[in-house]
């Protein structure tokens, strides 16, 4: 029972989805990466793959990141079930911890992008359903606003003030510590 | 271009990743326009934005110093938030669930355990909106009750980060040969009728309790002296007596009430740099009987000297940050917030803590700190999201 299961599992992993771009572009891609997009692990449980799957919302250069990104977490996801089944010394620890490393490592590059490729990478990661992703990009832009006053955000995300000048000013006067 | 692209619910996935320790930042979001005020003051949004953090930022330190003819309650903010002035001739008994609840005190030289029997006007004081609620305590005993503020959503709030909504206070006090517990319920706006327990040996002295906890449905109180401790279970008003590990009935040192991480009672014991943890475990099969377990030896000289600017300066723990990895001490050089998992150290005074047993202890007020700056948006704009 036992290894006609893991065998299941193999051809699952090995199992492979055609991504369609909306620029009509094909991606050819294990179901293993596909399935940590949500919407599309849910289309194939539906049994709704076959002959690609069209993704209208995302262009061609955008799907490619995405795929980069599922692709390097998906083996993570891999690696890290291995481990904690079977391993738990500290040598596999160790390793567990530079992968992690990596896996931080390829994030922060990953994000080394331009402000509409990131606005982009999150409609993605919201459409396609990847929570790691998604978490990524919004805290990305999250720490870009951290330390910034309102003026210099807006400028930086071409946001129009649409604040009354008496709202504005009621405003900045209940949150004038956040100033200091 | 971009950001105006994103659909409301993306923009507030963003501001609900700005960092709980520093309030400022979502304040300032306020006001870069319409949509994102109000998506930050938005009913469910301090729900949602706790939910995301998990367990709130230590905000401020609150805690008693001597002001030189009155006792004064401090309040100083470890992040960013607005001032909130000191309250003179009060002192904190308790801080938790975002509220702090305040005593009054006589002017500084009285003796604090012959108080005259009068009675006790306490406070219950929200920071964060910076009201404050009176309330009388229910018996004349001004010199022998402690007290806890919690919030009163039991079962229907996670208590990350509470917001206004009623508050419970509940006060144990002693007349020496028994002790009795007051549950006051802002909803209804009265105390309960007394639930008592009758000692089996009196106390010695009727001094104050040391600080309150608050662990799963249970408040625990310790009685300064002879180290007993009390235990009052919310659900069925029922007061039991729990004795502390035998070891600790010659300790010296301060002595803790602290939660444990599966919500339980524990106790640490600073002795010199080492934290001396129990927990408190039931027997199995033993019907409800339980017994202490040293749990953990947690060594503070690695971060200790830092905040006392070298080890050979005396250095007294007088609080924990519950849930939190904070430790509140006392030193020559001042009162400390010392958080041990990042080695940050914050002097929150220059003053020492006030050496009397009840008004050394230090809190922290932890919270999630968000606007509520909706009513200010007016005229036609984005409407201000509510969604569940």
């Amino acid at each position: 029972m036992a290894s006609a299961g893991s065998g299941d599992e193999k051809a699952a992993a090995a199992a492979m989805i055609t991504l369609i771009s909306s620029d009509n572009e094909k991606f050819e891609v294990t179901e293993a990466t596909a399935t940590l997009s949500q919407t599309i692990r849910h289309m194939i449980e539906d049994g709704c793959t076959d002959g690609g799957v069209p993704l209208p919302n995302v262009t061609s250069k955008i799907l490619a990141r995405v795929i980069e990104y599922c692709k390097k977490h998906a083996t993570a996801a891999a690696g890290e079930e291995g481990s904690s089944s079977s391993f738990s010394d500290a040598a596999f620890l160790e390793v567990d911890r530079a992968f992690l490393e990596e896996l931080e490592e390829f994030d922060d590059a990953f994000l080394e992008v331009d402000r509409a490729t990131l606005f982009d990478l999150i409609l993605a990661a919201n459409y396609l359903d990847i929570k790691g992703l998604l978490n990524l990009t919004c805290q990305k832009v999250a720490d870009s606003v951290k330390g910034k006053t309102p003026e210099q955000i807006r400028e930086m995300y071409n946001i129009v003030n649409d604040l009354t000048p008496e709202e504005e000013a009621e405003i900045r006067r209940e949150t004038q510590w956040a100033f200091e | 271009m971009a950001m105006a692209t994103l659909l409301t619910e993306l923009v507030e996935e963003i501001l609900l990743r700005l960092p709980p320790s520093e309030p400022a930042c979502l304040f300032r979001a306020a006001l870069v326009c319409k949509r994102w005020c109000g998506i930050v003051s938005a009913a469910g949004f301090h729900r949602r934005y706790g939910e995301f953090h998990g367990a709130p930022p230590t905000i401020a330190a609150v805690y008693n110093v001597d002001g030189g003819d009155a006792y004064v309650a401090c309040f100083r903010p470890c992040a960013s938030f607005p001032p909130r002035a000191d309250r003179h001739g009060k002192a904190v008994v308790d801080c938790r669930h975002g509220r702090v609840l305040l005593r009054p005190m006589p002017p500084i030289g009285e003796d604090l355990n012959h108080l005259p029997m009068k009675p006790v006007i306490l406070d219950v004081w929200d920071p964060a909106t910076d009201e404050q609620w009176k309330l009388c305590l229910p018996y004349l005993y001004p010199n022998s009750f402690y007290g806890v503020v919690l919030c009163a959503g039991a079962g229907t709030c996670n208590h990350l980060g509470c917001h206004g909504g009623p508050f419970l206070v509940v006060i144990a006090g002693t007349d020496l040969k028994d002790i009795f517990v007051y549950t006051y319920s802002s909803e209804a706006a009265a105390w309960s009728k007394p639930s008592t327990i009758h000692l089996d040996t009196a106390l010695n002295s009727s001094s104050m309790f040391s600080p309150g906890l608050v662990a799963g449905d249970s408040i625990y109180f310790m009685l300064e002296e002879g180290y007993r401790i009390v235990k009052y279970d919310l659900g069925g008003c029922v007061i039991s007596m729990i004795d502390p590990p035998l070891s600790l009935h010659d300790a010296k040192g301060k002595v803790y009430l602290v939660e444990t991480k599966d919500g339980g009672l524990g106790i640490a014991n600073v002795d010199g740099y080492n934290l001396h943890v129990w927990y408190w475990r039931l027997r199995p099969g033993s019907n409800g009987m339980g017994q202490w377990v040293e749990e953990q030896v947690i060594k503070l000289d690695t971060v200790l000297p830092v905040a006392t600017n070298g080890p050979s300066t005396e250095f007294d723990v007088v609080g924990f940050g519950e849930g939190t990895d904070v430790i509140l001490g006392s030193a020559n050089a001042g009162m400390f917030v010392v958080w041990q998992s990042s080695g940050r150290v914050m002097k929150a005074d220059e003053r020492r803590a006030v050496p009397f047993p009840s008004l050394e202890p230090m809190f922290c007020y932890q919270n999630f700190y968000t606007p509520a700056l909706g009513a200010f948006l007016k005229g036609e704009g984005p409407k201000v999201v509510s969604s569940a």
